[in-house]
Parts: C-alpha cells; sequence; structure tokens
C-alpha cells in the first residue's frame, strides 16, 4: 500500500481538526443540539403530562341526578351543577374554560330504576389536553356510576362484580424485558443513526471535494506524482473517518440526554437499565454501521466529485438526504418484515437490519445480506469515483 | 530534454458549451499539431493570444490531460504510460494553483514533500533553501490566509518546486502579479535556467517573451506558426520587435 495514502487521511484529518468551526459544527454540535434537545423534550413532555394530570377538571353538569351528585368523587372533579341546558356552555368547552358539559336526561334516576335506559349526553374538546384528560377520567367515572346504578336496581352492589381480573397475579405481562425495551428502541434509534450518519459526512463532504476544486487546491495535487486512486481513496477514508466521529458525537448526546428523555421512553414501557447487549450485537452494530458509513460516503464523495462548487455538491446532496430521511421514516412506523431480499436494498436495508438488532431478532443472514450490499454497492461507487479522479472533464472541467 | 511530437487536443463540447461557443461543431481542436523541444539550460517560451492552446499544451506535458494524437517524452520517459514517473521530475506551476489557506506555509511544504516521497530531512533542507529563497522563512509558521497576493505566489512555487524537479513549467508566469513578484519570479526561472534545468513558459505578454526566453514558440489557433530565438524570429519576419511580428503571423493565420 502506498504509505502517501495516510499522507492524504492525515492532512485531511488536520483541516477538520484544526478548524474549529468545523470541530463545533461536525463533532460538537450533534451532540450538544441532541442532548439540548432530547432534554428539553423530555423535561416538557414531563411538565406538560404531570401538569394535565394533576388538573382538576371544570365540569358542567346539567340535570344531574341525586345519585350521580352522592357518586361522584368531589375532589377530582369540580362540577357545577346547572338546571338548564346552554349554548353558552358550549362555548366556555371551546374555550379552554370548561373541560366537559354534560346533560343528564330529566329524571335521570327513575327512568334508570324503571329500566327505561337514560341517556347523558358528553362534550368535550379535543383540541384541548385538558379536555381529553378530563374525558379519559369522566368516563370511568361514568362506567363506574353506571355499575353503581346496576346495584341499585338489583338491591345489592356486590352482586354486581360477575368475576375478578388478575387477582393474586403480581405481573400480567409474560414478556423478555430486554426484548420489550428493545422494541421501544428499534422505532426511534435506527433512523436516528441513519439520519446522523449522513448528515455527518454531509456536513464536511463536499468542502473535501468540491470545495478543492472551487479554490483551485484539487489542480495542485493532481501534479503531484500520487495515483490519482490514492487520492481519491484518501479523501474517501478520511471522510468516512469525520463521518463516525460525528455519528458518535450525536450517539454521545442521545445517551447523555437519556436521563432527562427517559420519561418520553418510560411511558411507552421502556426500562433503559433491562438493556444488554452482548459481543454480536455490538459487532453487528459496528459492520452495519461501518458499511452504512461507507455507503454515504461513496456517493457523498461522487456527487461532490461531480459538482463544480460546494453549492452545487449541496444542491444535488439535498434530494439525497431526502431519500435518506424518507427510508429512515418509512421503518420508523414499520416492522420492515424479515424477507431478506429487503436487506439488500441500500440504505433502507441497514435501517431494517438496524432495526431488528434494537429488538434483538438480528440474524446473521440479515447481518451479511445488508452488510454485503451496501459493500458491493460503495465499490461500485468507489470504483467509479477512482474513475473520475482520472477523467480530465470532470477534474478540469476540460 | 522535453520533446513534444505533433501532439493534437480534442474537446468534446457539449451543447451548453456549444452554444456559448456560438458553434454547431460538437468538438473543438484547442491543441493542432504542435512539436516543439525544450533542452535543459535554457527557457522555452509558448507565446499566444488567449484560448491560442498554450494552457492545453502545458497540461499534456504535465500529464494532467492526455492528448488526443502525438507523443510527448519528458526527460526520456513516455509521458502518458510513466505519468507518475514524469510529474515526479517536473513542476507544473499556475497562477491558478491555490492552495488551502487554513495551513501554515510549513504544513503547506511539509504536506506536498511527503507526497513526492521525500525523506523530513530533505524536505526540511529544500524548504529552508526555497524559503530562504523567496523571504518566506520568517513568515512559515503563519496561515496562508494571512499571506499577501505575492507571498502565496511565491509559496505556491515553492511548494511546486519542493522536490527539485528537473523540468519547470509556468502557465502565465507573471499574470496577475505586482512588479516586485513578477520581477522574483523571472530572476528564480533564469536561476533555474543556470542550474541547467528545462524551463518552459507560456505567455501572451510580448516583453515577458522578449526578456526571459532563450527559444520561442508562436502559438496561433492550436499550431506553433514559426519557432526559434528571438533573433531569428525577427529575422525570419522582418519584423523591428517581437509584437510585430506576431501582428504578422496573426494577420497570416486569420487572413486579416
Amino acid at each position: 500500500m502506498d504509505k502517501r495514502l495516510f499522507t492524504v487521511v492525515k492532512k485531511e484529518l488536520k483541516r477538520i481538526f484544526t478548524d474549529r468551526r468545523l470541530v463545533f459544527t461536525t463533532m460538537l454540535l450533534p451532540a450538544l443540539s441532541i442532548y439540548i434537545m432530547y432534554s428539553l423534550m423530555g423535561n416538557m413532555m414531563t411538565e406538560r403530562m404531570d401538569d394535565v394530570e394533576e388538573n382538576i377538571p371544570t365540569i358542567i353538569a346539567v340535570d344531574a341526578p341525586e345519585s350521580f351528585k352522592t357518586f361522584i368523587d368531589s375532589d377530582r372533579f369540580e362540577i357545577q351543577y346547572e338546571d338548564q341546558a346552554s349554548t353558552s356552555y358550549e362555548d366556555q368547552v371551546l374555550s379552554g374554560d370548561v373541560e366537559i358539559y354534560m346533560i343528564f336526561d330529566e329524571n335521570f334516576d327513575q327512568l334508570a330504576m324503571n329500566f327505561e335506559r337514560p341517556n347523558v349526553k358528553r362534550y368535550y374538546n379535543g383540541a384541548e389536553d385538558y379536555s381529553q384528560e378530563a374525558r379519559y377520567n369522566i368516563d370511568k367515572e361514568l362506567t363506574a356510576y353506571e355499575t353503581f346504578l346496576l346495584g341499585e336496581r338489583i338491591g345489592n352492589q356486590d352482586h354486581v362484580e360477575v368475576f375478578d381480573m388478575n387477582r393474586d397475579v403480581e405481573n400480567d405481562k409474560i414478556q423478555d424485558e430486554q426484548k420489550a425495551t428493545g422494541k421501544g428502541l428499534s422505532t426511534l434509534f435506527p433512523m436516528l443513526i441513519a439520519i446522523f450518519l449522513f448528515s455527518g459526512a454531509m456536513s464536511v463532504g463536499p468542502d473535501m471535494i468540491a470545495g478543492e476544486k472551487e479554490r483551485g487546491t484539487m489542480a495542485t495535487l493532481l501534479v503531484t506524482p500520487v495515483r490519482r486512486e490514492t487520492l481519491a481513496m484518501g479523501k474517501v477514508i478520511a471522510l468516512g473517518i469525520i463521518a463516525i466521529i460525528s455519528s458518535a458525537s450525536s450517539f454521545i448526546g442521545i445517551i447523555a440526554s437519556m436521563p432527562n428523555a427517559g420519561e418520553m421512553f418510560a411511558r411507552d414501557g421502556i426500562d433503559m437499565a433491562s438493556l444488554q447487549f452482548g459481543a454480536m450485537d455490538y459487532l453487528s452494530l459496528f459492520a452495519i454501521m461501518i458499511t452504512l458509513v461507507a455507503l454515504y460516503v461513496a456517493v457523498i464523495c461522487m456527487v461532490s466529485i461531480m459538482s463544480k462548487s460546494i453549492k452545487e455538491a449541496n444542491t444535488y446532496m439535498a434530494p439525497i438526504y431526502m431519500v435518506v430521511m424518507v427510508a429512515g421514516f418509512t421503518t420508523m412506523f414499520s416492522n420492515g418484515g424479515s424477507e431478506l431480499w429487503k436487506f439488500l436494498i441500500p440504505v433502507y436495508g441497514s435501517i431494517i437490519a438496524l432495526k431488528n438488532l434494537f429488538a434483538f431478532e438480528l440474524t446473521t443472514n440479515m447481518v451479511l445480506y445488508t452488510c454485503g450490499s451496501s459493500i458491493v454497492i460503495a465499490s461500485i461507487l468507489i470504483f467509479i469515483i477512482k474513475g473520475l479522479f482520472n477523467n480530465e472533464k470532470v477534474m478540469f472541467n476540460a | 530534454m522535453v520533446e513534444v511530437k505533433n501532439i493534437k487536443k480534442v474537446f468534446k463540447l457539449s451543447k451548453k458549451q456549444m452554444q456559448k461557443d456560438n458553434t454547431k461543431s460538437s468538438i473543438k481542436v484547442a491543441v493542432d499539431g504542435i512539436s516543439f523541444q525544450a533542452k535543459p539550460g535554457e527557457i522555452f517560451g509558448l507565446l499566444g493570444p488567449n484560448g491560442a492552446g498554450k494552457t492545453t499544451t502545458l497540461r499534456c506535458v504535465s500529464t494532467l490531460i492526455k492528448p488526443t494524437e502525438g507523443e510527448i517524452h519528458v526527460m526520456g520517459l513516455e509521458n502518458q504510460s510513466n505519468s507518475s514517473d514524469v510529474r515526479s521530475r517536473l513542476a507544473f506551476l499556475t497562477n491558478e494553483l491555490k492552495l488551502d489557506t487554513h495551513f501554515t506555509a510549513n504544513d503547506t511544504i511539509q504536506y506536498f514533500g511527503e507526497l513526492h516521497n521525500m525523506s523530513d530531512g530533505d524536505i526540511k533542507s529544500r524548504r529552508d533553501e526555497l524559503f530562504d529563497y523567496f523571504g518566506i522563512s520568517e513568515f512559515k509558521n503563519r496561515k496562508i490566509s494571512e499571506f499577501s497576493t505575492g507571498m502565496k505566489q511565491k509559496l505556491s512555487i515553492a511548494v511546486s518546486l519542493i522536490h527539485n524537479p528537473d523540468v519547470v513549467i509556468f502557465d502565465e508566469p507573471t499574470n496577475g502579479l505586482d512588479i516586485i513578484t513578477a520581477r522574483a519570479v523571472t530572476d528564480y526561472l533564469k536561476k533555474l535556467r543556470d542550474e541547467g534545468k528545462v524551463v518552459i513558459v507560456s505567455t501572451h505578454i510580448m516583453t515577458v517573451a522578449e526578456k526571459l526566453c532563450d527559444q520561442i514558440g508562436i502559438i496561433i489557433d492550436g499550431k506553433v506558426v514559426v519557432e526559434g530565438t528571438l533573433n531569428e524570429i525577427l529575422d525570419e519576419s522582418r519584423a523591428e520587435s517581437l509584437e510585430d511580428a506576431f501582428f504578422q503571423y496573426y494577420a497570416q493565420v486569420k487572413g486579416v
């Protein structure tokens, strides 16, 4: 191997690491922004949910029967009893001043006891969190109230209950906690990894090649005796290293924000402590990520070489970034399936492989298919890139 | 010695380029059968107007692009089949060559020295020699972004010559330079000639060719129309100056 390959890689890395602006945007900013974003999201979501849950809803009840007034827990609901229905009460729900508006049929108790099935109209505001939460709680309360009336009908509250649910059962979930946690993570993480890997490489790729062409420094390099293949590979490897560092930074941001963001996951039943990956899982994660990086870097390098300026490269890069994002989002809301051919699809295959990895459902074949596919496509692109470095029309706009 | 034998360079034009050049032809003959010899210890000048094919010829000699036809030998090596070896014995400089302004002069010359497979010791001694000559030594640890245009040009020359090449090719050596830097550059080219190097320059400035070149080839529309020393060209054309001679040949070729 030509030792000048390392000279090129070393120079490219020095270019990045000695530029405070680039160090900040490619290595620190991803971690920082994710940490701040997730922490804020976690804290704000927790605060909002707590606030909604702690809120004592205001309810307007028209023609409420005595039995309801006795039954309802007045500590949990602030109920304003009225005799006459009015559209102004609906307006109050609409404006958010009142959470629930209920209208009972006249002589509700009497009708209920005579088996004549009276009606309760219950209105809420779907655009208001407080009203939504109040609807959930009042509906539960009305179900309990119905059971209570049933007991009244038959004269014995104890006879209403026909069976118990899960008596003497401490834990009704029969599941692998690790797998359940992984399932939760597999919704979000693969998509984030795929996007961060691409954006990390994208932030420096155009500058590394198209920038050199634009500044005129590429021509200076091409008159040295270094083979153009070596120059091309040096840039590809350097960009790969930067992309990995950038994505590692994003990862650190995710991990650091976990305590604060944990509330978001905890509500989905995810217990981060139960996650335990083995050596093979880490190896597979590394293999999938490194081959995905190779693919991204090859695409970015090729686009950069074919562009005359950084601006042009970024213009071409935007739709490719969109494709990566779409691939990420489609796997987010689907189970991805396990047909092996899907793992051959570039980018998409890698993301569903990551999804299966987090869900502890990844097989060796899946890893081989997705990594093999990425390697083959990246190799073809790198072969083309080497050719482009020798193409005078591309390199000199000749 | 650099021998250029009947080289031709044809570019394919895109539709956009055809529109820009206002032509219906999908090809452009940039160089059309050029031959010349440049010997050690002399400065060979390619003189011609913009678009005559000077830069394309020099790029072919430097292995940056391949001629469509013809042969080029650099110090006995056929330049397409030995492009890497040729580049290690040759320096190609142009005012378009730029250096990454983020690095210091030292970093830059070290990088290019390593690309030329030089040892650290050789890089250091050659760097000191070049930096002293061009007056860069005291600025060697400064970033290139802090350099003046003239200093950048001098550093570009130093970087290009780090490997002490046998052949130095300079495309438009004084173009865009202030008078002091231009003088420093031409003086250095003369020094290289006196050291026995093969020096090839291209220029469209008559006075540069008159003062600097031992051999001159006037190139118009991709063809060398006359070649010789300044006196030989003046004798042949019976002109009083190189400029007059040039316009005579130009009128003959263009039919004006």
